[in-house]
């Protein structure tokens, strides 16, 4: 039963492990899809416009030039993120789900506000949002896995 | 007690008379140096268009700044044997060859010609060592307080290997040589970095040139310490408005036509120039006036950029892209875009006028399938009768399936006027004809389409330009702005 228990855990702490390296690389590409939808059908579509009219080589390496750029902070947003979600667990007595939820949404609803202040535009809010979406998600990730295995709490 | 006071009065005078003869001198001294390179790489890929381009060049330059120092290089240089390529429509006649022409493909390349060039002052050949070379020594020869402008005006190519490195991007010089980004950059090297130095390039993909003002043209946000900036008809990407070999100056809408004329205050024809291109209103067009006038007025298939705006472009950090682009904020380049706009028949309002771009650019890509479907289908037709007239004639005159040969010369001699007779004669002749002009047609139309979409993509371009300058006032650090203002100041400072 022991070995069993052990070996689950070894299985749940690889899971954990991936969430948190993959999460993060994730969160670029899906934010980005969702400003170059805003771009297309509500921009100048200048996207497209670079793709059409410039070199759609060119466009590839931005944005993946732009993903690396991007990594550092993303992986900065996720681990404040599991850092304020276990302040979280930690201050609540009967360990429930919610309050990690709750300074998870707040973090990221922290970050959206603020960033859109600081770019000064409305689509910035919802990039900081998308970026968040992935920290979140790996927050949830911590805390179904948490559930599961007590090696792969962070306590 | 007079005396010394008019001592003191002489000493105060020969000081201040000193001052002004060092500063006198000193701008005496400082000379201005206008490299002009051009030509094509071979006499077939060196057309006309480009030799009147520099000779165009070299008469405004020498009207407008005739104490400056020119140096010329074209082609072959001065040597013996053609480097200019001019073309006329052949007349449709036997005397000419056109039947013959016609029958086995040639019907375009019967009308070129080839002849030295008549560029006055020429000083050597474009061959890359010699260039080099040349260009080396006079390079070094630079003294701090100088000037330098470098014109090229010719082809250009991306690297085959590496498409997607600017830096690899070449001129294409005489004898088939090539000088990339990177090997100009180590030549300029040997430029004092005190000597202010311009360039214009104006070739396919000549963007890449515009890495000339990063630390050894590598894909660095930050400037090298030389002072240098220019101007580049194209991205590093994409092929600028042909060559033509036409005679007619009129036809021209190239970069070089549009940049000079501004500079010059007047159009290639010597007809004057609108009103604004002295955008600041100081009485001088500025070299950063001059290419803004381009982008206006130049209804042609380039979206050119200056290192001004390329700096911006390369600025911009992640996290601000793709950011707010259904707006643009008023500053000049959002300006310009209005004004492009207006000429065009856009709507003002943002939404209205998107929508209007879209609905015109999908027309025009409709146009241009329908266009290039139509040419398909007529170089299959055309391909078809040819082979299918070459077999008759061949049947009667055997001769002619081998070329550069005795035989053949002597049917040129005696038989090709009963062979062109025959030729004009088959039933078929007239709809050969009809297909291979209207192919000629269609690649004009299509030219024509091309422009129309750049037009409409210079309106966005621009656009984009004005959001990107927005965000650098807001979010560029102290160094980042005395960087593009000295990049500005470069561009704007009097030819």
């Amino acid at each position: 039963m022991s070995r069993m228990k052990l070996y689950l855990g070894r299985i749940f702490t690889l899971r954990l492990v991936l969430a948190l390296i993959v999460v993060p690389a994730l969160a670029y590409p899906l934010f980005t899809t969702f400003l170059l939808a805003v771009d297309t059908f509500f921009g100048d579509a200048e996207a497209l416009h670079q793709f059409r009219s410039e070199s759609a080589m060119a466009l590839a390496r931005l944005l993946a030039a732009d993903w690396l750029a991007a990594l550092p902070v993303l992986y900065g947003v996720l681990g404040l993120a599991i850092v304020l979600a276990q302040v979280a667990r930690a201050c609540d007595p009967h360990q429930r789900s919610w309050p990690t939820l709750a300074a998870s949404s707040f973090l990221a609803t922290a970050i959206a506000v603020g960033g859109s202040v600081a770019l000064g535009a409305t689509p910035g809010a919802f990039a900081a949002a998308m970026a968040l979406a992935g920290a979140l998600l790996g927050g949830f990730l911590v805390l179904l896995l948490g559930r599961h295995s007590k090696q792969c709490s962070f306590r | 007690m007079l005396f010394p006071l008019s001592r003191a009065r002489a000493l105060w005078a020969l000081a201040v008379l000193v001052l002004c003869a060092a500063v006198a001198s000193g701008r005496a001294l400082a000379e201005e140096h206008i490299w002009i390179i051009g030509g094509g790489p071979t006499p077939e890929a060196s057309e006309r268009q480009i030799e009147l381009n520099v000779k165009w060049v070299i008469d405004t330059l020498r009207r407008v700044r005739p104490d400056a120092r020119l140096h010329v290089y074209f082609g072959k240089g001065q040597g013996a044997g053609s480097d200019v390529k001019h073309w006329q429509r052949p007349a449709e006649t036997a005397a000419a060859l056109q039947p013959l022409a016609r029958v086995f493909g040639q019907q375009m390349e019967n009308g070129n010609a080839y002849r030295p060039n008549t560029v006055p002052d020429v000083l050597g050949p474009t061959t890359k060592t010699s260039l080099v070379a040349q260009l080396g020594d006079e390079f070094s020869q630079l003294r701090p307080g100088d000037q330098a402008w470098l014109i090229f005006n010719g082809h250009g190519l991306q690297d085959a290997v590496k498409p997607g490195d600017p830096a690899a991007n070449t001129l294409r010089l005489w004898g088939n040589t090539r000088l990339s980004v990177r090997e100009l950059d180590t030549l300029m090297g040997r430029v004092d970095p005190a000597v202010r130095f311009r360039f214009i390039f104006t070739q396919c993909y000549s963007g890449g040139f515009l890495r000339l003002i990063r630390p050894q043209a590598e894909d660095r946000r930050e400037l090298a310490p030389a002072d240098r900036c220019g101007f580049a008809a194209e991205s590093a990407t994409r092929m600028s408005e042909g060559c033509s070999a036409t005679l007619k100056v009129g036809d021209y809408r190239d970069y070089t036509t549009f940049f000079f004329a501004a500079l010059g205050g007047q159009t290639r024809l010597g007809e004057a120039l609108p009103d604004g291109v002295d955008r600041n209103g100081d009485g001088v067009v500025s070299p950063l006036e001059a290419h803004r006038y381009v982008l206006k007025a130049a209804h042609n298939a380039d979206l050119p950029r200056s290192t001004s705006e390329d700096y911006l472009e390369r600025w911009q950090p992640w996290y601000l892209r793709w950011v707010e682009t259904g707006r643009s904020p008023d500053n000049s380049f959002s300006k310009l875009a209005a004004e492009i706009a207006a000429q065009l028949g856009l709507p003002t309002e943002d939404k209205a006028m998107r929508r209007e771009l879209e609905r015109r650019r999908a027309g025009l890509v409709r146009e241009s399938g329908a266009l290039l479907g139509e040419r398909d289908a007529l170089v299959a037709t055309v391909r078809s009768r040819q082979e299918q007239f070459q077999q008759q004639l061949a049947a009667r005159w055997p001769q002619l399936k081998h070329p550069f040969t005795t035989r053949y010369a002597q049917f040129l001699v005696s038989d090709s006027d009963e062979a062109q007779a025959f030729i004009v004669a088959l039933p078929a002749y007239d709809d050969l004809v009809r297909s291979q002009d209207r192919l000629d047609t269609i690649e004009l139309e299509l030219v024509r389409v091309d422009r129309d979409e750049t037009r409409l993509g210079m309106v966005l371009r621009l656009r984009r330009m004005a959001r990107l300058l927005g965000q650098f006032e807001r979010f560029a650090s102290a160094r980042e702005r005395a960087e593009y203002s000295r990049l500005q100041d470069c561009e704007s400072a009097p030819l």
